[in-house]
């Protein structure tokens, strides 16, 4: 028996019953905890409650998925991140998301690795966990309150120590972009878990901790932090990123023409973007838990960010060159508890099919212009407050049905999930591929190989990614390896809990790798693992979710891209003419699956899949 | 001839100004203009030796060898995409 228990609390809405189990030492081995363990259970209790495809997103029997990683709250660098889980309201396939700030770790201070959240609340309520207890209590103080508000008034009833996730307007609307929100800006955004939420009558889940989480060699965690913490601190990314975050990437994206503009009818838009402009409204950068990077910013109009995919989706993609407005909205997002990467891409869509005629004021109730500010804000109140036109977006990329179809063609999303962030993919082929297969749908904190962008020499190119691989990040070769290479070390991090940020592979070919991890996991559980057994848990991972996803009937149709990535060629710019050939298109595909073990048609192995049943199994008995 | 210079994320910092003006002698290269600008602000060059860099004149991608041209914007930034 390795050092420590996982303990999960099983907590029934609908009964208010409770009870907390030991997750099997089996499954944390193998899958670690955060995303990992969270898709594990998420398997289970898909099937448990009636099979993936009957279950209804927005209904008692959709299990919410609460999970730290096995290293969060830990003096490991970086260590603050928990993943919430369910089927997507948003895609109504896998949902997960992935969050930092100082929840998880009052989480497990309180005693608990991992929450598993099931049924329905008669009336709005909250829990509360403190020493091991989980408390069911009554919200309806709190219901229509902001997410900050409602944050402030838990701070206040419970005290020093009490952090709380919770959900705002958007969440109790059952918006299908809603967020999870702990502190000013970090959001569990993607997917649509705050109305999985919502949808529960539960506003928030306040953390009490108190407890010391159990560290198997104190002294040798204390010494590998330090040493690891040397380590980053050396990395030209680390220093930039505590000094201006991720808003430094606009400007390079904006040059070579990589940055999705007027729902991705243009490819680069102004200067009034770049971080400098942010220099002016931000006092302080903060940091998450045990965190060494710092890279987000205290802005002076009363929140925190933005971040460069907010910057790009509520900026360049909806038109809007204010930084101030750009912040504005940013903070309004946040405050909501909204989705901005969704919200930003669906109100693009929506300003495009006004553009074309596709639809018009009788719908949009008034004109809906690229940079319309006023309006934009405006509309994201709606969204979360399900009004007017703003009900319709709300729906997400489900307000399809409210168009004319041909909408679909002007939608940039995966799996019904809108793209994460605001770089535009039909360049870089490997970006391509990753939001393509990434299981929740179009997303870059899945798989994106940024390295394509160094001009790496060939021999670091074939250490990292273990073989020989092409170095033109415009062809089509090769793309599957690195994609299935940063597949697996992302599910890592997301599984111990790790930001990517310290992750190598992540802007730089340096930072955190396997063996790091392995060292941190060692001391912190005793458990021993190899560079390659790790990795294993990232293939493991990723075998899991896929088969979440075919129960839900994807198949390798779904592995795609927007039509326009394929159609039509970038404007403008180093990137002029870029898009994604069809054909060659498949082959990339053909190269994944190979890389992953899976057939060709994206099939996870029967014998890998018994593997993974027969240890999920292991859950029938909590 | 006159170069204007725009320094992107981590090189202003050692410039101490996002954008400069540069007088250099006609039919210079990059090559060249990026050796006065490290004379100028030697910590330019510690900068490039520890990142790979990416170098734009006006709207296309160069290499050292690229003859500059007056009026031209030379714009220098660290290739990074991550999101």
């Amino acid at each position: 028996m390795d050092y420590g228990v996982s303990k999960t609390a099983i907590i029934d809405l609908t009964s208010g019953e409770a009870r907390i189990a030991n997750t099997p030492d089996q499954l944390v081995r193998a899958y670690l905890g955060g995303r990992g363990l969270n898709m594990a259970y998420l398997r289970h209790y898909l099937s448990k409650n009636g099979g993936a495809k009957s279950i209804d997103p927005l209904g008692p029997e959709n299990p919410l998925i609460i999970g730290a990683g096995l290293l969060t709250g830990t003096i490991a660098p970086n260590a603050a991140r928990f993943n919430v889980s369910a089927k997507s309201p948003e895609s109504n396939i896998l949902g997960d998301s992935n969050c930092g700030g100082f929840f998880a770790a009052a989480m497990r201070k309180a005693g608990f690795d991992r929450l598993v959240i099931l049924g329905r609340a008669k009336q709005p309520s909250y829990i509360f966990i403190q020493e091991g207890e989980i408390q069911i209590l009554k919200a309806e103080s709190l219901w229509g309150t902001s997410s900050i508000e409602a944050q402030e008034i838990l701070n206040e009833r419970h005290g020093p120590g009490a952090i709380s996730a919770v959900i705002g307007p958007a969440g109790e609307n059952l918006v299908r972009m809603a967020a999870i929100m702990t502190g000013k800006k970090n959001a569990a955004a993607r997917g649509g878990m705050g109305a999985v939420m919502g949808s529960k009558n539960l506003k928030a889940v306040v953390a009490k901790g108190g407890k010391p989480i159990e560290v198997c060699q104190k002294d040798v965690l204390r010494e590998i932090r330090l040493e690891q913490q040397k380590y980053l601190k050396e990395s030209k990314i680390v220093q930039v990123l505590g000094q201006v975050g991720t808003p430094l990437l606009y400007e390079v994206s904006n040059r070579l023409g990589a940055i999705r503009t007027r729902n991705s009818q243009e490819n680069f838009f102004e200067d009034t973007l770049n971080a400098e402009e942010i220099q002016k409204y931000s006092d302080k950068m903060l940091a998450c838990t045990s965190c060494i990077v710092h890279c987000r910013h205290r802005n002076t109009l009363g929140g925190e960010g933005p971040e460069y995919s907010t910057i790009g989706l509520l900026g360049a993609n909806i038109g809007i060159a204010s930084m101030e407005q750009v912040i504005s909205l940013n903070n309004l997002v946040n405050d909501l508890g909204l989705d901005a990467s969704s919200v930003g891409t669906i109100i693009a869509w929506a300003m495009e099919l006004y553009q074309r005629g596709l639809i018009k004021d009788d719908l949009t109730e008034s004109p809906l212009l690229w940079g319309d500010y006023e309006r934009v804000y405006a509309l994201i109140e709606d969204i979360a407050h399900r009004r007017g036109f703003g009900n319709l977006l709300a729906e997400s990329t489900q307000a399809i049905r409210f168009f004319p179809e041909e909408a679909i063609d002007y939608l940039i999303a995966v799996k019904g999930l809108p793209q994460s962030d605001p770089h535009d993919v039909r360049y870089f082929k490997a970006f391509a591929l990753g939001i393509a297969v990434a299981s929740r749908g179009a997303d870059h904190l899945r798989n994106r190989p940024t390295l394509e962008v160094f001009k790496l020499p060939d021999e670091v190119r074939e250490k990292i990614y273990g073989r020989a691989n092409d170095p033109d990040p415009t062809s089509y070769k090769d793309k599957g390896l690195i994609v299935a290479w940063s597949d697996d070390i992302f599910a890592v991090t997301d599984s111990l809990g790790i930001c990517k940020f310290i992750t190598q592979g992540f802007n730089s070919p340096h930072l955190l790798g396997y063996e790091h991890f392995c060292n941190l996991i060692f001391a912190m559980s005793g458990k021993t693992y190899s560079s390659e057994t790790l990795r294993g848990v990232g293939r493991r991972v990723l075998d899991t979710e896929r088969l979440i996803n075919a129960d839900f009937g994807l198949t390798r149709d779904d592995d795609t891209l927007p039509k326009r990535y394929f159609d039509d060629p970038m404007p403008a710019r180093k990137t002029k003419g870029h898009r994604v050939d069809r054909e060659q298109f498949q082959y990339m595909l053909d190269d994944y699956y190979m890389e992953r073990g899976w057939d060709s048609k994206g099939t996870v192995p029967g014998e890998r899949r018994q593997n993974i049943d027969q240890m999920i199994s292991l859950l029938e008995q909590e | 001839m006159n170069i204007q210079v725009r320094f992107a994320e981590p090189f202003w910092r050692v410039v101490g100004q996002r954008n400069l003006e540069m007088r250099m002698v006609s039919e210079s290269n990059v090559r060249g203009l990026l050796a006065l600008l490290c004379q100028q602000y030697p910590g330019i060059s510690t900068e490039m030796a520890e990142s790979t860099t990416l170098l734009f004149v006006n709207e296309e991608e160069v290499d050292m060898d690229t003859i500059l041209e007056e009026g031209d914007e030379v714009h220098i930034l660290w290739p990074i995409a991550g999101g």
